[in-house]
């Protein structure tokens, strides 16, 4: 598997899930505008990550969070914390890609799937195993 | 992190090795990797799920339904109808059942002879049956040391004429806390992570947790490895991204009876996989006694009635108490606000009793179907038809009658609303409800079939003598979804004894 993820990239990625942790329960007690003031911030600075929020059980959320809390304070790395920092970056640089024109015609419009593409060939690991950590179903 | 032969998949790189993969470590697969490790064979079991015990056991709903079952708890039928209890740790369902132990009616052994090319017997799973009821201290339970709960039941079948008798349990030194449900917290209760599994480790064994297996490679007939992913997460619940193999001579399937066909189909190996899912579908009542019945204590379940078990004129039923502790009772519970809130005041005078509808001995009643979702999860599908509905209306009947007899006040059906009944003169309102999916509450925590045996490859997924698939020649599935029918008595011990049977066998074929 290619490359290490950088300590700026977990100590990131766990600010992303706290803050996916704040909106889940401002969009539970029915705060919507604090959520959408949120929303706006995370998914300017995580493209994709308001999926998370919208697929992921909280409990998913938090196990995240803590599991990117141990990385930081010296714990090993799990997978996923390097494919989902390299996803938010290969898909902000694909989304501004396509919105210049000089992305061609992605799969079923989805960028989502180049994204994965990419990520696949760079670690040598299937797609589906990819996107399956990085965004695994509420019903498995 | 390795705890004396239990290994977190986090802590594993790469490609594991062993002469068995057994995968899951519930009734089947702890019994199966007993046998076939202490015959000296390289055992490696393959949980999904963590690995909680005594100290993991704090005796709270919310914290046990998370950490030891499928879903949170929350497992349900592909239309949601009916929910499904299902334990999702190492030790499988035996953590959080309920204690209850039956041999399988010799009834249904022949009529798996008769009607599905079964070869077993009682005689030929007695010894097997004596040497686990020896290591799980199986024994019957005093009726004086029977709860409230329990006892009612058992006396409100008196009255009515449904015979009924205390049941056996497997126990030892039980201080009836009534939490068997949440995990035993004094190690009282003989579950797989006391056990079969401690006993397989002391032989070499090594049971991987938070390991989910996403499907098995067949080339030429033959399983050569399994692939699988390391979960993370309090409750395993989020995928890694690590991914493990484990190659080994032999794979035993043993993920019980949604995810040993989920497995299979992962794997492309159909066939009849998935097919004939039967789940003693369950309805209850509440009876409200003027005395206090504090149905969350004492051991849960002693008492079982199986009186109308061979009814004629319609499916067959057995009775049984449930433990009712807040959470479970306020979701088994109608209405909303303040009525909700007065029925929950009334609990430590309520009874739960239940009635299990005996699926799957008539054409009219095929069970369920396992499929996958989009995301590969397996998924339960099953229809309730005119017999189940019958026997829901019966069950309702008999349940409200029994508990009226016992001295109820007043029985709630498990209607949404609910309706009370408060004498026999209101017991004819029961006749005109429905009983259709959605309009009652449905649930099960008995999972049968879907990998059947049998001798005709078109029906049934093993053959009877060893529970070898019919076309891939080293695998064998060993859990309750073997059974070609349900059984008509709760399942673990069958399922245990037909595991040391099966797995005596194959440990002497592989040894040779």
């Amino acid at each position: 598997m290619e490359g290490l993820i950088s300590l700026e990239d977990l100590r990131s990625l766990a600010r992303k899930y706290r803050a996916l942790i704040t909106i889940h329960h401002a969009l539970a007690s029915w705060d919507d505008a604090r959520a959408r003031t949120l929303d706006a911030a995370i998914a300017e600075e995580f493209p994709g990550a308001l999926r998370e929020l919208q697929t992921l059980d909280v409990n998913v959320l938090d196990d995240r969070a803590r599991a990117l809390e141990e990385a930081i304070a010296g714990g090993a790395p799990e997978p996923w914390m390097l494919w989902m920092a390299d996803y938010h970056r290969t898909l902000r640089r694909l989304l501004a890609d396509k919105r210049a024109g000089r992305l061609a015609r992605a799969p079923g419009g989805r960028v989502n799937q180049l994204v994965m593409a990419e990520l696949a060939a760079r670690y040598g690991v299937p797609a589906a195993a990819i996107a399956d950590a990085l965004f695994p179903s509420r019903r498995r | 992190m390795s705890n004396g032969g239990f290994i977190d998949a986090q802590t594993l790189e790469g490609e594991l090795t062993a002469d068995v993969c057994v995968i899951g470590s519930g009734a089947g697969g702890a019994v199966t990797a007993q046998v076939l490790a202490a015959a000296g064979l390289e055992v490696i079991v393959v949980e999904e799920g963590g690995h909680r015990t005594r100290p993991d056991f704090k005796m709270r709903e919310d914290v046990a339904f998370q950490q030891l079952y499928e879903d949170g708890g929350a497992r349900a039928t592909k239309d949601a109808a009916i929910a499904i209890l299902q334990g999702r740790s190492v030790g499988g369902s035996t953590v959080v059942n309920w204690t209850t132990c039956f041999r399988t009616p010799e009834t249904v052994l022949d009529h798996w002879k008769a009607n599905h090319g079964s070869t077993i017997s009682l005689a030929e799973l007695m010894p097997h049956y004596l040497a686990v009821e020896e290591r799980l201290s199986i024994a019957a339970w005093p009726l004086e040391e029977s709860n409230a709960n329990n006892r009612l039941l058992y006396e409100g079948c008196k009255a009515i004429g449904v015979e009924v008798a205390p049941t056996r349990r497997n126990v030892k030194r039980c201080m009836k806390s009534g939490y068997c449900g949440m995990g035993c917290p004094v190690d009282a209760k003989q579950s797989m992570i006391v056990t079969y599994l401690p006993d397989a480790v002391a032989k070499g064994a090594r049971v991987v947790y938070g390991l989910r297996v996403d499907r098995l490679d067949e080339e030429a007939g033959k399983i050569v490895r399994a692939r699988g992913t390391a979960m993370g997460g309090a409750n395993r619940y989020s995928p890694t991204g690590k991914l493990l193999t484990i190659r080994a001579k032999h794979f035993v399937l043993s993920a019980g009876a949604i995810n040993s066909p989920g497995i299979l189909l992962r794997s492309g190996i159909a066939g009849a996989v998935g097919r004939r899912t039967f789940i003693h579908p369950v309805v209850g009542v509440a009876g409200l006694f003027k005395d206090p019945v504090e149905p969350y204590y004492g051991p849960p379940q002693s008492i079982a009635a199986h009186g109308l078990a061979h009814r004629t004129d319609g499916i067959g039923l057995f009775l049984e108490a449930a433990p009712l502790h807040p959470m479970m009772a306020s979701l088994a519970s109608s209405g909303q606000g303040a009525d909700h809130l007065a029925t929950m005041r009334t609990l430590p005078h309520l009874t739960a009793h239940i009635a299990l509808v005996i699926d799957g001995f008539s054409a009219e009643e095929p069970g369920g179907t396992v499929t996958l979702r989009g995301s590969g999860a397996p998924v339960l599908d099953y229809p309730i038809g005119p017999r189940v509905v019958e026997g829901f209306r019966t069950a309702m009947k008999t349940l409200a009658r029994l508990d009226l007899a016992a001295g109820a006040q007043s029985v709630r059906t498990g209607h949404d609303p609910s309706i009370t009944v408060r004498s026999e003169a209101d017991l004819a309102k029961l006749d005109a409800l429905s009983y259709e999916p959605g309009r009652i509450a449905i649930f099960s925590a008995h999972l049968m079939g879907g990998c059947a045996l049998g001798s005709d490859p078109a029906t049934s997924v093993v053959r009877p003598e060893d529970l070898r698939h019919h076309s891939v020649e080293n695998l064998h599935v060993i859990d309750g979804s073997v059974f070609p029918t349900s059984l008509g008595v709760n399942p673990q011990l069958s399922i245990y004894g037909l595991a040391h049977r099966t797995a005596t066998r194959l440990a002497s074929a592989w040894k040779a």
